[in-house]
């Protein structure tokens, strides 16, 4: 009774197994790329260079991973950051100039709270546009989410059997001592391209993009 | 009788009254501003699954809890 048992219990589990096997195909697939460009799993620039991130996006199907998770490059932020420091000091340098002296305190005190809640409410808002405006590069596609302004959420999405020419822009002085730059992928979807703006190492995004779409193709040629 | 209440219930109107009651007028408006952002933050924070979305979320909720606060703060204190 063991006997058969076990025979029935080894050949069953075969085909789960192999079936597994096969599901997890595309982590061979990643795993290669990434050891091709060098890259492991890692989190640089404040999180604006994700590889391979154990995280999940909305829409984000069974056999999907995601292998790049991008923001803008964080030196980007340094323009609002600045306009927060100056908002910060304005209230003290202005009322040291004595203009509010008429004033009584108690206006001068909410006013100054008021100000205050305006700054945090600015730089959070800046925060928020640049942390959750990503691109996301995954093993069978692109993922470009982007904000506009409150409530306004833009989804792009391209699949890497339909894009063509991914190609990379870096330009200027500062962009090339950050080493950030545009990433434009054309697309033969109706939108002709997607892009991710400002993030950083371009030239190396574009390599893992080419390579994934290339291993996609070759196994669609050998028809797996 | 009731022009006379009128005119002096105007004349009771001061400069600082009327601002506080535009402080507070704006300040509420602020509130309305404060309850989109947190709506805004759960509309953002459901796009990616991340480990800060908590601290953000609990951010906003701070941020509306404040600026209820300084309505609050500008009746009684103004």
């Amino acid at each position: 009774m063991v006997e058969v048992y076990d025979a029935s219990g080894s050949a069953g589990s075969a085909g789960p197994a192999k079936s597994a096997l096969k599901k997890e195909w595309w982590k061979e697939l990643v795993d290669g790329v990434l050891e091709k460009v060098g890259e492991e799993p890692r989190r640089a620039m404040l999180g604006a260079f994700c590889v391979r991130p154990d995280q999940k996006f909305m829409s984000q199907q069974e056999d999907e991973e995601i292998v790049l998770l991008l923001r803008a490059h964080p030196i980007t932020n340094v323009g609002w950051v600045l306009i927060v420091i100056l908002t910060l000091i304005l209230p003290g340098v202005i009322l040291g100039t004595g203009v509010f002296a008429a004033v009584p305190g108690k206006f001068i005190l909410v006013g100054k709270l008021v100000w205050y809640l305006v700054t945090l409410m600015y730089a959070m808002e800046r925060f928020l546009f640049w942390y959750y405006s990503i691109f996301i590069v995954t093993n069978e596609r692109l993922v470009d989410i982007d904000f506009y302004n409150l409530m306004h959420r833009v989804v792009t999405y391209a699949n890497l059997n339909h894009i063509e020419e991914p190609a990379s822009v870096v330009g200027g002085f500062i962009r090339s001592l950050f080493q950030y730059g545009n990433v434009w992928v054309t697309t033969a979807s109706e939108k002709p391209t997607i892009e991710a703006l400002r993030v950083p190492y371009p030239d190396k995004v574009v390599d893992i993009i080419s390579r994934l779409s290339e291993e996609l193709e070759k196994r669609r040629e050998r028809g797996e | 009788m009731n022009q006379i209440n009128l005119i002096d219930l105007i004349s009771k109107i001061t400069l600082f009254g009327v601002v506080k009651w535009m402080f507070v007028g704006g300040l509420v408006m602020y509130v309305a501003f404060s309850v989109i952002i947190v709506k805004q933050v759960g509309v953002m924070t459901e796009a990616i699954e991340d480990d800060v979305n908590g601290i953000i979320s609990l951010f906003a909720w701070v941020h509306l809890l404040l600026a209820i606060a300084l309505v609050v703060l500008a009746i009684a204190v103004l």
